[in-house]
């Protein structure tokens, strides 16, 4: 009986593992390469002289897939070109074929055209149509297999979905900031528990059923997610049945949330070696032209690639690539890390370091390209300097030109001569339509726009990026190219500044309080409050900021001081005493009804000591300030000298000093008074 | 990188000084055994003698320190050398009680061991550390001198240490050194006047000869211009002074690359590389198999040294004699950066005659890839080889940078007379 059921089930292996399928989403729904993408397709863009979309094919096809769907939407007839003239057309281990829809706006709307058109029958893998990856998919899909087979655990034969990580540790220039995620893993059995994404927050939360349902649960913040995912064929079914994920993150995420209803669960799976990257914006263009260039996505390289024309390229000392019919005169030096496509020519006293240049260029003489992507036909005229930029076909940059940093050049512009494009302009050759959301561009914007001078014979527009941005996805990270020139100081000095951000996000909210606090204290004054008001304001103020009680003394305090110091900004430290002294008598039953204890009193000062810090009126002002406080009874000798007595750190050091008389004043007064004291006895 | 470099260049070489070994062992074996002359073979190179190793053991069972197993699998040729099997613990048979061995040195002792102290100029430092730590907690008995009795409580802290890991030369002349300044303390100085003047030695031989001899290097280097502008500079694996020297050029404003050539076992290229490359210098990285294709672009090749031979030779980390070759080869200037306080009076031809065996296991784990050498003790016939130096013939050298000058490596023997003659004076 075993056997048989076995025997059986291993028929039905046979019959699944018949075809290995395979989508693709030739298609980003986004705008990030706005305006290049508007002529075509992001997945045709070349990266490294040949299209993206190439790369991810040949990725599945070596990986053993054996049917491919491409699904396009924006200028999908480029792609089905594309593919039919692609050397995959004959290709007898794998048929390709394109899925055209152009109404799809989201990875949802895909899947769900897939499903209708029934054309999955097994388990298959999903990725998108920028990936340049080197990944054994195999390995992954047996695993995957496996797991559903599992009969002992029912968390792994309802598993619908693997999704491939790399180990890449933060700071890596091959982490997306857009797709930074944070993950919650069974360690045991790899089960996907919470998935999210970072998007430079501080904070992240994990839902406490996560850690408490799970024995064994691994945080991970050193993962890359490829965004390729081993899915069975449930998934697209349940993208039909839920018609508000839009994206893989929602499906997760909703999968991840009714684990309970659904009964669905997701896995993970680290592949250590390997290289995966997503061409998903400007930044991770550079990044993976980078990364091909340097042979890290081995054999995807340039000279093992070979396009339908049969284009060869030899493979030199310090990754320089250059076709066998590129011509370059005396004195041109071309660095690290340069590929230079067919018929070619490069001037004499030409350097160029870090660029991809295309098919039937024209560069001048005398002119410098660093870490630029130079596409097919362009014509850099003498003198030229081109620094991180994207130069798409057929544009003209006359002579003296200089691109800054972060600029895109947009099919046909013509720009020059002898002007400074600045930095992270993006320039296309014909002015914006209306596009099809309707908002017109304003007449002032129109002539802003045409104002910038791009030279005499220049034809160049400025692209404006649509002001409404689709979805959160799009402002939330703006692209850094341009902007990040990656060495190993520059991304550490990026990672600290990070860092301090962090810091002040923290700091923020207490910032936010205490000028908050100020305005209540004003407004106070000038409508003059009674002080259960006041409290009343100031204690929901603290609850809608989330301030800890012990931090409120010290910023009442600190408000109660600095109003008056403000007020009374040009005065004399005599006149401003006064004043301060005037507010405390006014003030003197909200102090009361916050600094009681002596752990109240202990803050209050150590915010003080702080506030004398950061203020030079006040740290002159300090032992008089406290006199004050001290003769008001707020507060009291002995909270003083012991605060006086605590361990201080250096920077306090002169505060201490300062007081110190003040503090030998007290603690004499009470010699005297307990002297007085046994004396009366 | 991918390039699998033409390594053959060194084969014949490696082949014709096998044989050499060979002899040269056979007339040592031949040596102990006849026993004509024997004290011209030290004790650290009869491991193969029985009665010299039962001295040894004899007098490790004195000083009350533990017995190192002897490993059980040797390459023939190497039998003289002393090999130790892994251990779990040196220190086991340590009892709290016994209270014979200074928890300091203890501590050196296992860093040793552990690999986790390494390099010639870094174990020297640690060493001298603790021996200050040492000479700080001393104090000498009643009715005895401290110049004895110092002398002979540091004794077998020299010989626990030489257990733990070979001594490199750097700390033999460091101890020898201190030896000598304990010695010769006058007899009628109080306990913590001669304690403070030991201390005062130590820190004047780590300042003069450790770390001023480094930047007296390293300023020579710029002075004499021997990095340029545009040189590409190949170094291998790391070392503490020519990371000195690249970085302080890189700062004066040089603009040149560094090629870092690594080996395994110990990679030590990468920490090398790491900290170029937080330097902010242009660098990469090849395995010593591509060697020769990096040599191609070379224009100075740039080594550290463990030690300076009195016949010229340089002692260093295993596989620089190999870079050494390679670099003459392709007509390329070799450098080596070596404070004088690492010259060392012996001669030695090869790197067989005296060498330190590494633990073989380290040979067996070869990075991501499944290791195919894991039974390599099933088979009677494998034994696996790990000498931690080689030697490299004075003709390969172009250049000795101390902090005297730049001098060729022949006047090793001029500068062990001067200072003979210097350390006689004082």
């Amino acid at each position: 009986m075993a056997s048989k059921s076995r025997g059986k089930q291993r028929g039905e292996d046979i019959q699944q593992e018949d075809v290995f399928q395979a989508v693709v989403i030739a298609d980003s729904f986004n705008v990030r390469f706005a305006p290049i993408t508007n002529e075509k397709p992001k997945s045709l863009l070349p990266l490294a002289n040949i299209p993206i979309l190439d790369y991810t094919l040949e990725f599945l096809v070596t990986a053993g897939v054996q049917e491919i769907f491409v699904f396009c939407c924006h200028l999908a007839d480029q792609i089905r070109t594309h593919i039919r003239q692609s050397k995959w057309s004959e290709c007898s281990s794998c048929t390709i074929t394109p899925v055209l829809s152009e109404s799809c706006m989201s990875m949802g709307d895909a899947l769900r055209e897939i499903h209708d058109k029934s054309v999955i029958r097994s388990d298959f893998v999903l990725v998108f149509g920028d990936t340049v990856a080197n990944l054994r998919l195999q390995d992954v899909l047996q695993e995957h297999k496996k797991r559903l087979q599992d009969k002992t655990n029912p968390q792994n034969k309802n598993s619908v979905m693997t999704m491939i990580f790399q180990k890449v540790p933060p700071g890596h220039r091959s982490r997306n900031k857009e797709d930074d995620i944070f993950l919650a893993v069974d360690q045991t059995s790899n089960r996907v528990l919470h998935y999210q994404r970072v998007r430079e927050q501080s904070k992240l939360q994990i839902p406490v059923d996560v850690l408490a349902d799970n024995l064994d649960v691994q945080l991970r913040y050193d993962l890359l997610d490829s965004q390729i995912s081993v899915c069975s064929p449930e998934v697209l079914a349940l993208f039909k049945d839920n018609f508000d994920y839009l994206n893989r993150d929602h499906f997760v995420k909703g999968l991840l949330d009714n684990e309970d209803i659904m009964e669905k669960t997701i896995h993970m799976c680290v592949l250590n070696d390997g290289y995966t990257g997503r061409v998903s914006n400007l930044q991770m263009y550079d990044t993976v032209s980078r990364d091909v260039i340097c042979r890290w996505s081995y054999p995807l390289v340039p000279d093992t690639q070979t396009d339908n024309q049969g284009q060869i390229i030899s493979h030199n000392r310090h990754n320089i690539y250059t076709s066998k019919d590129v011509m370059l005169a005396k004195g041109c030096v071309l660095e690290q890390n340069v590929l230079v496509g067919r018929g070619t020519r490069i001037g004499s006293n030409t350097r160029i370091t870090d660029s991809v240049i295309g098919k039937d260029c024209k560069i001048g003489s005398d002119v410098v390209i660093e870490n630029a992507y130079i596409w097919d036909g362009v014509t850099i005229e003498d003198q030229c300097c081109v620094d991180t930029a994207v130069i798409c076909d057929n544009v003209v940059v006359y002579a003296c030109t200089s691109v800054g940093p972060g600029c895109v050049l947009s099919y046909n512009v013509k720009v020059g001569p002898s002007v400074k494009i600045e930095a992270r302009s993006r320039l296309q050759a014909a002015k914006d339509m209306d596009d099809d959301f309707g908002d017109e561009l304003t007449e002032a914007d129109q002539d802003a726009v045409s104002m910038i001078n791009y030279g005499s014979k220049s034809q160049a527009f400025l692209h404006q990026p649509p002001e409404d941005s689709d979805d959160e996805d799009n402002d939330l990270v703006q692209d850094m190219f341009g902007l990040g020139i990656q060495s190993e100081s520059s991304t550490e000095a990026s990672s600290l500044s990070e860092r301090s951000s962090d810091d002040e996000a923290m700091l923020d909210d207490e910032e936010l309080f205490y000028s908050e606090l100020l305005d209540t204290f004003v407004k106070a004054k000038e409508d003059n409050y009674n002080t259960e008001n006041l409290i009343l304001e100031i204690n929901s103020l603290k609850h809608t900021y989330n301030i800890a009680i012990r931090d409120l003394y010290g910023m009442v305090m600190k408000g109660l001081i600095e109003i008056p110091l403000r007020d009374s900004q040009d005065l004399e430290p005599g006149a401003q005493l006064a004043n301060v002294k005037k507010n405390f008598v006014r003030y003197k039953p909200l102090i009361l009804n916050y600094i009681k204890s002596e752990e109240s009193q202990l803050d209050c000062l150590h915010a003080l000591e702080d506030f004398a810090l950061s203020n030079k009126t006040v740290s002159t002002l300090l032992v008089k300030l406290l006199h004050i406080l001290y003769d008001a009874d707020i507060l009291s000798e002995v909270v003083l000298i012991k605060w006086h007595n605590m361990e201080k750190e250096e920077e306090y050091k002169a505060i201490a000093k300062q007081v110190a008389p003040l503090i030998k004043w007290l603690e004499e007064a009470e010699e005297e008074t307990s002297d007085e004291e046994l004396g009366s006895d | 990188k991918k390039d699998a470099g033409s390594a053959s260049g060194g084969k014949p070489e490696a082949a014709g000084a096998n044989i050499k070994k060979e002899a040269s062992s056979k007339d040592l074996s031949a040596a102990s055994a006849v026993k004509k002359e024997p004290k011209r073979v030290p004790d650290h190179l009869k491991a193969d003698d029985a009665e010299t190793q039962k001295r040894i053991a004899k007098r490790l069972e004195k000083q009350r320190l533990p017995q190192r197993t002897v490993a059980q699998r040797k390459v023939r040729l190497f039998n003289h050398l002393h090999q130790y099997e892994r251990e779990v613990s040196l220190t086991g048979s340590f009892s709290f009680s016994s209270g014979g061995i200074h928890p300091v040195i203890i501590k050196l002792g296992l860093q040793y061991a552990e690999g986790v102290i390494c390099g010639s100029n870094a174990r020297c430092l640690a060493m001298l550390a603790a021996f200050k730590q040492v000479i700080q907690d001393y104090t000498t008995p009643p009715q005895k001198e401290l110049s004895r009795d110092l002398e002979a409580t540091i004794k077998p802290y020299i010989s626990f240490l030489n257990q733990c890991r070979l001594m490199s030369v750097s700390m033999g002349n460091a101890v020898k050194h201190l030896k000598h300044h304990i010695t010769h303390m006058p007899n009628n100085l109080k306990d913590h006047e001669a304690k403070k003047k030991l201390l005062e030695t130590i820190d004047s031989y780590i300042k003069e000869r450790i770390l001023l001899s480094a930047v007296a290097i390293s300023k020579y280097v710029q002075d004499e211009a021997k990095i340029k502008d545009g040189d590409v500079i190949l170094v291998y694996s790391c070392s503490s002074i020519v990371r000195k020297v690249l970085c302080d050029a890189w700062n004066q404003g040089k603009k040149f690359k560094v090629i870092v050539v690594d080996a395994r076992p110990k990679m030590e290229g990468k920490e090398m590389l790491r900290r170029l490359v937080r330097a902010g210098i242009p660098c990469s990285y090849f395995m010593i198999n591509a060697a020769s294709y990096a040599m191609q672009e070379a224009t100075k090749v740039m080594l550290g040294a463990h030690a300076l031979l009195a016949n010229g030779c340089v002692m260093s980390r295993v596989g620089t004699s190999q870079i050494a070759l390679i670099a003459k080869a392709c007509n390329v200037p070799v450098l080596v950066c070596c404070e004088t306080y690492k010259f060392c009076e012996r001669g030695q031809t090869d790197s067989f005659v005296y060498n330190e065996l590494g633990d073989p296991d380290d040979l067996v784990f070869i990075g991501n890839k499944t290791p195919y050498l894991n039974d390599w003790r099933d088979y009677n016939s494998l034994t696996l080889l790990n000498l931690v130096y080689d030697v490299t013939p004075p003709e390969f050298i172009s250049l000795v940078i101390t902090e005297l000058g730049l001098i060729p490596c022949t006047s090793v023997p001029v500068v062990l007379r001067m200072k003979q003659a210097e350390t006689n004076e004082t």
